[in-house]
């Protein structure tokens, strides 16, 4: 109902020019405060607004004059961050300025390292940095010139200790890599603040010359079996393994002079891959390589493989179905055992008028079958020869 | 009940039950799941559920403003979804509209047809193949939900026409409107379609009827004497139809722009400036046969067999204006078959889907069909049956016609059944969940080969995708420029297609895409090769394919605004115009107690005494007393309609006067129509005799059975020729029938089926697992009786390229049919039984507590140091390329970005583009792979490749449009570390170039797999070099088949033989990760192959890695 009553004109009461406005100059953060606010002539009850301009916005408070003097009593909730606050009273027209810093605490837990880059190469001229901000239980930047102490472990176990203060709210270091390949580990503390160690991994660098080595080393060159090329531990200048994955290719050259390219990555600084034998019997040059480096090169003598001496070659032909079968074999191999199934016999048939076919079959169970059209072949007198690895059949034949 | 029965034809009430029963039952057995539009609806019906008032949805696309569809249909799903939800409100909603045509077509066919008859359109229209068609297999709600009450306004419109009573006015305008909000374009071409005929027949209807008042003479010959008098005469029958036909008319252009007035003036401010996609309606439906059996033969069915009936009857009764616009939209609906169509629409013809007038035909001839049924029941057709063939073929011939529409019926509705054209329900649930998880909804995702069916999923996912499926609102370039449907299903658009995908495969980072859920394996070879890693398979099946290195979307996405009051129009009129007509629509029921409690009527039937009425609606209409009175007096002051009355009675009055005719100028009356008199005077057949009516049965069949046989024993052997066995053979391996495929084979030769599925098992590779048959040319070389050898050429295409092959079939005769002889298998023998190898795994943790905070700064990997060893920018075959080659200095296996620009003489950016296929995105520590970024166009906006849509060219490019002189250009590298992907298993041997007899140089060898795992799809890349070893080109080549463990692949490459590739600019900005140079660029590498001085090159080095599809 009140609402709906007119209200009468009061007079305002009128205050201007300077309040005095006393604060002390500086506070710890979180320490509660008060301020006071005077003018002499002020009238008792006339309201004081204080306003008190933070890193975090401004804060407004309220009191009234009396006998001259206004007092806030600021709770230590309201002087936890840090920074330089301006006060502001107005009363009526009247104002005061004051300034008020209020000072960060001590550091507390965690003091947290942070580095980057996370890893570098190990080769002492790398480097990464170790950057801390400490602060103190209210959040607030430590104060400048704070001291920070950061401890260092490096990959062979060696300590390092140094100090850093604290400069613009951070403290940091620069850390150069060692020639240890491994993990360092960082932590920091300021006072009797700690907190949780940070890593900085440091990497072999780029790798030098290494050697190769390859088992066994007497296979046949029967196009099939595996010879497992491997290199000595790879390892940078400064003795570090190349890390798991570290790729290198493998060059083979052939007897024929055709190169291989076997790609392998590394497993506890080796590098391990699988040579297939060639079909021809030879030597074989191998070398490991990485942009820019190379290994020494590896030679391999493959023997004679395959089919070896000479094998028999049936030919027969079936008028019914107006087919003709090849039929070469049983293909032997050094040892007396068949060729790999699958093996190509390369078969040539020369025909009654010098022409010549060529034909492949593969092998099954040691024979190579071959099976003709009759209609296919002009009437005569024909040569057919079989060529696998080192061995050869042959055989004459008529078409009637 | 007993009185609405009474009141209203029983087979109408039939026809509703079954279509309740019928297609309840189907809709809610999920017919729907498998249409193509269904899902569609219930997105948009998801949209409006969550924002009504929203005109936007940054779902689809880069956002669209959903104002670009009537809301009608999708809005009352979003209503009825709170207490249902989605689906439910689908079935519901689509029911509602199948009985609302129902109804709709009974009342239509009633003005052209009898009252039994339209009993039996209504009945006809349940089991109709256009309707299952157009509701289970097509799956459009809005064009049904709109039919019906464009329908239900047809004998409104008529009764306001011939009665003029305001009442029946409103109530069409309002249906008009209900129309409109389900369906603009139901309402604009049913002006033209549906109701140009009614006004039409109801002008000519008054043209021919006499006026009471009207003098009774009728002149025998037109003079000038009575012409004047005659002319009026008509002119007073017709003029007041054509009065309220001119009144009828704006209020339905009104109802047609206001009530999705929001919608047009989307239109205007953005029009449609796409390329069309193609519709098979459009296309000849004798070159195109699907086509024509979708858009034309299942929606006739049947009734194509009546349509010479429905044409004479309709032409020959008061139906022919309806007619006349059934022969239009038989007309149109044959799309290309004719140009006819194309010329008369114009441009619309590309935009229009031309199958909406078929199933407007088959709506319309629906009254007539009802018709043909009335006289096979009892009329003319009865008669005659009955009388040449005998009452058994009438009966016989009502049985068959009963059943093969319910079957037809039947297997339309459920054809999806038979015949999927969308693929199998994924449960979507665990893709909604991935995308909630983690904050990927961060990024926009795509999904492929999900169908139509991505659209449920947006539906349960706030997730963005760049994708979409209303292709009305793609705004992106790189999509409206293509006629691609959708990039979900790339490989049945065409160039554009892939094209239009390949673009957001390259360049993800443009877009922040980052996921793709795939359901086809087709796409795996392009997405590996672009740098995209399969994440994890969720339990529905679904690969989720991740790419690296992807910005997420910014926090405010962009919109397109629109003014509050079109918001506020969208979210209410269209709806509030379907409640209205709904209202006005039911008013029999309504309008009596209204009456009666206006004291207004007194046939209502309620006997109420006068003055309780009369207490009770003073009561009511106290408060309004006042201004109840002074409108009265106002209405009674303005005496509008006294006034109107007035005029009009006037005008009458003259045109009465001026109709008179002099007396004596009277002759009876002979119709014009001479042809109704020859019909007429056709003789009619006499009545066969009992034995000829059973003679004639047996005769038809005797026909019937003979037709059956012949077309079975044509169609064996057809498929029986040498030429299509070949063809059939490679289409069952095609679409891996291999038990068909095996009984081809000639049976004393081949293998085991065990052993044959066994050799087939271990084909792999791009043709054999990922590619599609897309052409078998089949070439007789030799033949005689018994074998018959033949060359086969086979075109197949995958999503990276296109591989023709050729093989060599012998077909041998046994028992009098022709078998292909197998092919021989692979007998080699690997030589280790058990194989091991050393393998390396990395595991990122990404964040090592499991919380759902940003990650920790200690957990964050540091990138992987590239250096660019060397770049330039070349012009090969009229493109510009920037090729070169870095390397992954760092320790860690890195998952590689190059980005090139071309810049103008100021420095200005003019194009960018990512290098995709050629270069290996997955590096191992201390890793070489060469790069080339082929600067390309928007896919499609090159006119001849729109041209070529039906031809599928994986490879195909368009060129960048760049409007300034390339001056230089810059190349960044970037990388994350990555644990995917790193296997370096195939072995290059026995490497060697030669000159082929072509005189071109190939590169001969083999690829050997050392590894452990299947090398599906080998990449070979190919960098040749200057004498200073600097990277001069880059070229690569994918092998067909797939290299198995411990086994051998030759390959047989043709290299580059252009020679020095012209270098535009070799000075450049090189940005890699590294800040400086870890290895110098001019150190010597074995891996390098000399090459012969004439090629050009200096030297060339080849590197392989694999896709192993079936590591995952």
């Amino acid at each position: 109902m009140t609402g709906c009553t007119r209200t009468l004109a009061q007079p305002t009461p009128t205050l201007s020019g300077t309040l005095n406005l006393r604060a002390p100059a500086a506070i710890a953060a979180g320490q509660p405060v008060t301020l006071v606010v005077e003018r002499s002539d002020a009238p008792d009850g006339m309201i004081v607004t204080l306003v008190m301009e933070g890193s975090y916005g401004p804060l407004l408070s309220r009191a009234p004059f009396q006998a001259g003097r206004a007092e806030f009593q600021i709770p230590a909730t309201d002087t936890q961050v840090a920074g330089l606050v301006t006060l502001v009273a107005h009363a009526a027209a009247a104002e005061g300025r004051a300034e008020l810093t209020i000072n960060p605490g001590q550091p507390v837990d965690p003091v947290t390292p942070l580095v980057g880059p996370h890893s570098v190469i190990a080769d002492g001229a790398h480097w990464g940095s170790v950057v801390a901000i400490p602060f103190d239980s209210f959040g607030n930047p430590v104060a400048e010139g704070t001291p920070l102490q950061f401890r260092i472990r490096r990959p062979d176990g060696s300590p390092e200790t140094f100090s850093a203060s604290v400069t613009h709210l951070l403290a940091w270091r620069r850390i150069s890599s060692s020639t240890h390949a491994g993990r360092t580990t960082i932590s920091v503390t300021a006072g009797d603040a700690h907190g949780p160690d940070a890593n900085l991994i440091e990497t072999p660098g780029w790798p030098g010359p290494f050697s190769l080595n390859a088992s066994p080393s007497n296979l046949p060159a029967d196009g099939r079996q595996f010879v497992t090329l491997r290199t000595d531990p790879i390892t940078d200048v400064y003795g570090n393994q190349m890390l798991d994955g570290t790729l290198i290719t493998f060059v083979a050259e052939t007897p024929g002079g055709q190169p291989r390219l076997i790609p392998a990555y590394t497993i506890d600084g080796v590098a391990e891959a699988q040579l297939q034998a060639p079909s021809e019997p030879g030597t074989v040059t191998v070398r490991a390589t990485l942009y820019g480096v190379e290994s020494t090169a590896l030679l391999i003598v493959f023997a004679p493989g395959l089919a070896v001496g000479a094998f028999p070659v049936t030919v027969s032909i079936d008028h019914a179905t107006g087919t003709m079968s090849i039929v070469v074999g049983p293909l032997l191999a050094a040892l007396g055992q068949f060729v790999p199934n699958g093996t190509l016999a390369q078969i040539t048939l020369i025909g009654p008028d010098g022409t010549t076919y060529q034909r492949e079959a593969e092998t099954l169970g040691g024979l190579a079958r071959l099976t003709l059209r009759r209609s296919e072949l002009v009437s005569g007198n024909y040569q057919i020869k079989i060529d696998i690895g080192t061995g050869v059949g042959q055989t004459n034949f008529s078409v009637p | 009940m007993r009185l609405l029965l009474g009141r209203y034809n029983p087979l109408l009430f039939l026809a509703l039950a079954i279509a309740l029963a019928y297609h309840g039952a189907l809709l809610l057995s999920g017919t729907y799941t498998h249409t193509y539009d269904a899902y569609v609806h219930i997105f948009f019906a998801d949209h409006y559920a969550r924002t009504w008032f929203d005109h936007w949805e940054p779902r689809w696309y880069t956002g669209f403003p959903m104002t670009s569809y009537p809301p009608g249909s999708q809005q009352s799903i979003a209503l009825l979804s709170y207490a249902v939800g989605l689906k439910t409100g689908f079935v519901i909603v689509a029911l509602l509209a199948v009985l609302n045509v129902t109804l709709g077509i009974y009342r239509f066919a009633k003005i052209w047809a009898s009252e039994e008859a339209a009993g039996y359109a209504a009945l006809l229209l349940v089991f109709a193949s256009c309707t299952a068609e157009t509701v289970h297999v097509f799956g459009q709600l809005p064009t049904m939900f709109s039919l019906g009450f464009l329908l239900n306004a047809l004998p409104f419109v008529q009764r306001w026409l011939d009665e003029g009573r305001v009442r029946w006015l409103i109530t069409a305008w309002l249906l008009n409107a209900a129309t409109t909000a389900g369906h603009h374009v139901t309402t604009l071409f049913g002006a033209v379609f549906f109701v140009a005929p009614v006004i039409a027949s109801s002008i000519v209807i008054a043209f021919h009827q006499p006026l009471p008042d009207e003098p009774p003479q009728h002149p025998g010959r037109v003079t000038w004497v009575n012409l004047r008098p005659l002319i009026v005469r008509r002119v007073r029958r017709v003029l007041p139809v054509t009065i309220r036909a001119a009144i009828y008319g704006p209020g339905l252009i009104a109802a047609l722009i206001l009530v999705v007035l929001p919608y047009w003036l989307w239109s205007k401010a953005d029009p449609i400036t796409q390329v069309s996609i193609p519709h098979a309606s459009r296309d000849s439906f004798i070159v195109n046969t699907s086509a024509g059996l979708v858009f034309w033969l299942i929606p006739y069915g049947l009734t194509l067999l009546t349509v010479p009936y429905v044409f004479y009857k309709g032409l020959t009764t008061r139906a022919w204006p309806m007619t006349l616009s059934l022969a239009m939209l038989v007309f149109l609906g044959t799309g290309g078959t004719t140009p006819f169509p194309k010329m008369l629409l114009g441009g619309a013809f590309d935009v229009l889907t031309l199958d909406r007038f078929t199933f407007w035909a088959t709506i319309t001839m629906l009254p007539l069909v009802g018709e043909f049924v009335v006289s096979l029941q009892h009329g003319g057709l009865a008669t005659y049956l009955r009388e040449q063939f005998g009452d058994i073929t009438w009966r016989l011939s009502h049985i068959l016609l009963i059943f093969t529409y319910l079957v037809i019926s039947f297997f339309v509705s459920n054809l999806t059944q038979f015949r999927r054209f969308q693929p199998d329900p994924i449960d979507f649930q665990p893709i909604a969940t991935f995308l909630t998880k983690d904050e990927h909804w961060r990024w926009r995702y795509l999904t492929l080969g999900f169908g139509d069916q991505m659209a449920w999923l947006s539906a349960q996912t706030t997730a963005n995708s760049v994708d979409g499926n209303y292709h009305s609102a793609r705004r992106l370039p790189e999509m409206t420029s293509t006629p691609v449907e959708r990039l979900e299903g790339a490989k049945y658009s065409g160039v554009p297609g892939i094209g239009s995908l390949q673009q957001f495969l390259a360049v993800p980072d443009k877009y922040n895409l980052k996921f793709i859920f795939s359901n086809d394996q087709f796409y795996d070879p392009l997405l590996f090769f672009s740098g995209w890693h399969r994440l994890q398979r969720l339990e529905n099946g679904i690969m989720v394919w991740e790419r690296e290195d992807i910005p997420p979307l910014p926090e405010v996405l962009p919109r397109r605004e629109i003014p509050l009051y079109q918001r506020v129009m969208w979210g209410t009129v269209p709806l509030m115009a379907i409640v209205m007509a709904l209202i006005a629509f039911a008013s029999p029921f309504w309008l009596p107690y209204l009456r009666w409690l206006l004291n207004l009527n007194e046939e209502s039937g309620i006997h109420t005494p006068l003055h309780i009425r009369g207490h009770i609606w003073a009561t009511m209409t106290r408060p309004f007393r006042r201004l109840r009175l002074w409108a009265h007096a106002l209405w009674a002051q303005a005496d509008v309609v006294g006034r109107g009355q007035r005029i009009w009675m006037w005008i009458d009055q003259r045109l009465l006067i001026w109709s008179e005719i002099p007396p004596g100028d009277d002759s009876p009356s002979v119709p014009w129509q001479i042809w109704l008199e020859w019909v007429s005077r056709l003789p009619r057949p006499r009545p066969a005799t009992p034995t000829a009516q059973h003679v004639r049965l047996a005769l038809l069949i005797s026909i019937g059975l003979a037709s059956l046989a012949s077309g079975g024993m044509w169609y064996l052997g057809q498929a029986r020729t040498p030429t299509t066995i070949v063809q059939q053979y490679y289409d069952d391996l095609d679409f891996r029938r291999f038990s068909q495929a095996y009984a081809r084979l000639d049976p004393q030769t081949r293998p085991p089926y065990d052993q044959y599925l066994l050799d087939l098992s271990v084909k792999g590779g791009m043709v054999a697992s990922y590619g599609k048959l897309n052409n078998v040319r089949v070439q007789i070389i030799s033949a005689d009786s018994s074998r018959i050898g033949m060359l086969v050429e086979t075109d197949w295409v995958t999503s990276l390229s296109t591989y023709p092959t050729t093989q060599l079939l012998t077909l041998v005769m046994r028992d009098d049919r022709w078998y292909i002889e197998s092919d021989p298998v692979d007998v080699t023998v690997p030589p280790e039984p058990f194989f091991r190898r050393g393998e390396v795994g990395w595991v990122a943790t990404s964040r090592r507590r499991v919380i759902n905070q940003p990650t920790d700064f200690a957990d964050i990997l540091d990138r992987p140091d590239l250096q660019i060893l060397s770049a330039r920018l070349v012009r090969h075959s009229g493109r510009y390329s920037v090729v070169g080659e870095l390397i992954n200095t760092s320790s860690d296996p890195a998952d590689v970005t190059v980005t090139a620009f071309l810049h103008d003489a100021a420095g200005d950016v003019l194009s960018r583009y990512n290098a995709q296929e050629v270069i290996m995105h997955k590096l191992f520590p201390k890793e070489v792979t060469p790069f080339r970024v082929d600067f390309e166009g928007v896919a499609g906006a090159v006119l001849t490749d729109t041209l070529d849509l039906k031809t599928f060219k994986p490879g195909a490019f368009t060129p960048p449009l760049l409007t300034r002189p390339v001056d230089s250009f810059d190349v960044y590298a970037k990388a994350v570390i990555t644990q995917h992907d790193l296997s370096r298993n195939l072995t290059l041997q026995d490497l060697e170039i030669f000159r082929a007899d072509d005189g071109t140089m190939h590169l001969r060898g083999q690829l050997l797999n050392t590894g452990t795992a299947e090398a599906t799809i080998p990449h070979v890349l190919l960098t040749y070099y200057d004498a200073k070893g600097q990277v001069a080109w880059v070229d690569h080549v994918y092998i067909r088949d797939a290299v198995r463990p411990q086994r051998t692949q030759v390959m047989d490459i043709p290299l580059d033989n252009s020679g020095n590739v012209p270098t535009v600019n070799q000075q450049s900005g090189l940005f890699g990760t590294a800040l400086l140079p870890e290895v110098s660029v001019d150190a010597p590498w074995r891996e390098r192959m000399p090459l012969p001085p004439e090629m050009g090159f200096s030297s060339l080095r080849v590197s392989v890695h694999a896709f192993e599809g079936s590591s995952q």
